[in-house]
This record gives C-alpha cells, sequence and structure tokens, in this order.
C-alpha cells in the first residue's frame, strides 16, 4: 500500500501541532468561553420570557425557539455571516446611509450563532429547572413580604440555577465540539487548519488522526470535570 | 377594634366553592384553632388571611381596612402577618441562620449585626441556637419546623397563622413544635391554627372553630366544643378524631 508507505506522523506532529497551537486554539477557547456565557445569559433571558405573564412575549420566543430549533446549527452559522451582513446594510440603506459596509469576522459571526442556538436550548433547561422548584418556596418568600418579583430572583432562580448545573455542563462540551463548525464559515478554528495543511502536504491520514487526538484531549477530561460538578450539584445543600 | 375581621368570605377554585360564607373576628391576643374534614376548606381559609390566595368575594378587615381593596399594599400587610406551612418551606441554599435573617436584613432592611443577634436569641428560644449555621436538610422535621417558626418571628408580626404545622412530621416530633406554640400564645401572640392535634385546642386555644363544607359550623371555647357540640357532624367529627 503506498498510502501506508508514505505515512509521515513525525513530520505532521511537529508541524501541525505548533500550528493549531498558534492561533486554532485560541479561537476554540474563545468561542467556547464567550459563546457558553452568552448561551446562559440568551437562556436566562428566553426562560425568564417564557415565564412572563405577557401573552404577546411569550408567543414571540416561542416562535424564536421554533426558528432556532427547527434549523442546523450549521445553516445558522451561515446565515448570520454571509446574510445578517446584507440584511444590516440594506438596513442602513433604508435609513439613509449609503455605501455602508458591514463587516463581521467569522469569530464573532461563530460566537453570535453559538451563543443564540445554545441558548435556546439551556433556555428549556432553566425554564423547567424554574418551574420544577417547589410552590412552596415561592410561598414561603411572599409570606415574608418579598414581591413576587424578589421571591422569583432571590429564592427560586438561585435554586433553579444550581439544579441546572449539570446540564450546562453536559452542553459545554457539546459547544466545544460544535466550534468545528466554524471552519465552514472561515473562521481558522482546529478544523479548518487542519484542512489548510492536508492541502499543502497531502498528509491527510495523518493530520486528521491528529485533529481527532486534540478534540478527544479537550473533551474527555472536560468531561470529567462535569461529572464532578454533576456529583458534587446533586447532592443536597450541606 | 378587632386586629381580623372576615366578613361574608368566599373562595371558589372553578366551579367548586371551597368557602362559601365565612364570617369571623380575630381580637389581639386570641388563639383561634380550626379544626374539620379535609376539604372543609380550613386551610383555604387560613390562606387567604394572608392573601396567598385571592379571596373570590367577602371582605377581610385588618384593623377596620379592607385588605382586598385594589390600592391595599399585600406585601406591607405580609410583613404584619406570619405563616408556617405543612412542609415548612425553609430556603434549602441557605443555613439556618440565612433563612431567619434573610428577610428581615434584605426585606425590611434591618442592620445585619443587630438582626444577627435576633434571629440567634430566637434560634434559641426555639432549642435550635446550635443549629444556627447548618442548612436545613441535615435536620429533622420538628427541627425544620421550629426554625420556620423562628424565621417568621424574626419578622415581627403582630398575627401568626400556622397551616397543619405538625402534619408532616413523626409522632415523636410532634410535641416540641406544639410546646414552641404554647409558648409563642403564652406571650401573648395572636394566632389562627389549623390543626388536628386536639390537646393542643383544649390547652391553648382561646377559641376552637369547626369548619365544615366551607362555612365555620361551631365556633365556641374549647371547653364547650368538646364537651358540648351543637351540631351532629361536630359530634361525629370530634368523636372520629378523638378515638385515634
Amino acid at each position: 500500500m503506498r498510502v501506508l508507505q508514505n505515512l509521515n506522523f513525525g513530520k505532521a506532529v511537529t508541524e501541525l501541532i505548533p500550528k493549531l497551537f498558534e492561533q486554532a486554539i485560541g479561537i476554540v477557547v474563545l468561542t467556547t468561553v464567550v459563546g457558553f456565557i452568552l448561551a446562559i445569559v440568551i437562556g436566562f433571558l428566553l426562560a425568564l420570557g417564557r415565564l412572563s405573564k405577557h401573552g404577546w412575549l411569550r408567543n414571540i420566543i416561542i416562535v424564536f425557539q421554533e426558528i432556532i430549533r427547527g434549523t442546523p446549527l450549521l445553516v445558522q452559522l451561515v446565515y448570520i455571516y454571509y446574510v445578517v451582513p446584507l440584511l444590516i446594510e440594506v438596513l442602513a440603506y433604508l435609513i439613509g446611509i449609503d455605501n455602508y459596509k458591514c463587516n463581521m469576522p467569522a469569530v464573532t459571526a461563530g460566537i453570535i450563532g453559538i451563543g443564540i442556538n445554545y441558548g435556546t436550548y439551556i433556555s428549556e433547561v432553566i425554564r423547567s429547572a424554574i418551574l420544577a422548584i417547589d410552590s412552596g418556596q415561592t410561598e414561603a418568600a411572599l409570606a415574608l413580604a418579598m414581591s413576587p418579583r424578589q421571591a422569583l430572583f432571590r429564592i427560586v432562580v438561585p435554586q433553579a440555577f444550581r439544579n441546572s448545573i449539570p446540564v450546562f455542563g453536559n452542553y459545554l462540551v457539546m459547544l466545544v465540539k460544535d466550534t468545528s463548525l466554524m471552519a465552514y464559515i472561515t473562521a481558522p478554528e482546529l478544523l479548518l487548519v487542519t484542512k489548510a495543511y492536508t492541502s499543502q502536504t497531502f498528509l491527510t491520514i495523518e493530520s486528521y488522526t491528529i485533529l481527532a487526538v486534540v478534540y478527544l484531549i479537550i473533551c474527555i477530561p472536560l468531561s470529567w470535570l462535569v461529572k464532578l460538578l454533576e456529583k458534587k450539584f446533586n447532592k443536597k445543600y450541606r | 377594634m378587632a386586629l381580623l375581621e372576615i366578613k361574608g368570605l368566599k373562595k371558589n377554585f372553578g366551579d367548586l366553592k371551597v368557602l362559601q360564607n365565612v364570617n369571623m373576628t380575630i381580637e389581639e391576643g386570641e388563639v383561634l384553632v380550626l379544626i374539620g374534614p379535609s376539604g372543609s376548606g380550613k386551610s383555604t381559609f387560613l390562606r387567604c388571611l394572608n392573601l396567598l390566595e385571592q379571596p373570590s368575594g367577602g371582605e377581610i378587615l385588618f384593623k377596620g381596612e379592607n385588605i382586598l381593596a385594589d390600592k391595599f399594599n399585600v406585601i406591607n400587610y405580609r410583613k404584619h402577618v406570619g405563616m408556617c406551612f405543612q412542609r415548612f418551606n425553609l430556603f434549602p441554599f441557605m443555613t439556618v441562620l440565612n433563612n431567619v435573617m434573610y428577610s428581615p436584613v434584605h426585606i425590611l432592611k434591618r442592620k445585619e449585626s443587630e438582626m444577627k443577634d435576633k434571629a440567634m436569641t430566637l434560634l434559641s428560644k426555639v432549642g435550635l441556637a446550635d443549629k444556627a449555621n447548618v442548612y436545613p436538610d441535615t435536620l429533622s422535621g420538628g427541627q425544620q419546623q421550629r426554625v420556620a417558626i423562628a424565621r417568621a418571628l424574626a419578622m415581627e408580626p403582630e398575627m401568626m397563622l400556622f397551616d397543619e404545622p405538625t402534619s408532616a412530621l413523626d409522632p415523636e416530633l410532634v410535641g416540641d413544635v406544639l410546646n414552641v406554640m404554647k409558648d409563642l400564645a403564652h406571650e401573648g401572640m395572636t394566632m389562627a391554627v389549623v390543626t388536628h392535634e386536639m390537646g393542643f385546642a383544649r390547652e391553648v386555644a382561646d377559641r376552637v372553630i369547626f369548619m365544615e363544607g366551607g362555612i365555620v359550623l361551631e365556633d365556641k371555647p374549647p371547653e364547650e366544643m368538646f364537651t358540648n357540640p351543637e351540631h351532629d357532624r361536630t359530634r361525629e367529627f370530634l368523636k372520629r378524631i378523638l378515638n385515634n
């Protein structure tokens, strides 16, 4: 087999890994951290909106959630990267600003897309966690002269949030892996850098194997950490 | 003037009429015990008194002011009326001390240092000063209920509502909670207690109220209620519950 004779893992390791660490890892970490924080903020706001007493707000959010959950994340990323800037330019034109060029960096588009997508899923986690808190907690808070808003934010939400943490962890691991979708919108993360290296060197087997291993090295410890968190937060308050 | 005056109180849940027409006055310092079969509306009545349930009709006057009026400040009113629940409802993510201190400090804006001393005094009173820094889930039901009483008292209420405070407890833990409630009654706290503890009613109550089918069937001092009930239904109920 020609392919086997030409295998050169040594070369691939010494050339590709520094490339990955130079920029790609940084982008993955940045997207994961900022995207995840954004997702929790969005998820929290959507969950509160869904629990609002205003029917119109609940309906708007339900429609929004259906759109996000009914389309693939990859399509959403493409949409945010290619379509949204054009829409902004059209909007700028309509309000009288001529020749406005909207440039959205790929990483920014990725963070926004991942934040919105994961935020939508996380909102359901937070919403059901809030609904799962015993109504006696709210009643006790009200009986202690808290307003309904204070009862929600000071008594119910802290407990719901803590109960959601183990589920957040699972989403975090998924999110790390989904940053690879940003390759499609030209963000130089792990997959795109690897792909570029492969097309120069034709070390296909070596490069993508290294890529897979790098993802494993990131994700396996992360899911161990999540399991630890799960153990800690599934316990009662002591 | 009566502390609370209840006139023609009604509460419906859909088609179900839980409270038909309840009239009652509660004087300052009085201890009322509400008894009756389950579904008679006594818990609902109690929850209407601090507006955890919104009554469907009638009037509740607190020191002459109608608490069901549109612009009545419910939150302010609840500062004066403490409540203890069957399932305690302590906040599990706060220590016992913080459970007691939280609302006085954050809602009533009391000084934290002063409130801490006060909370410790209250915890000593219910016999749990040594548990101040543990979390509620580590306590027995009886201990949790005593913390809940201390928590309600920390608001310095003028009146306390107890909704079956011992019903969720193991029998051997009931006594400690009742003792705390007896002390409170002897100190002159106005109390309305829904309970099946007839011994407590006999010993502490100024009036025992028998409710059935959403109305007050009888309202009299305990000796009279237990020795000479007027209605057959009351007699049947007391016989059944006292024989248990």
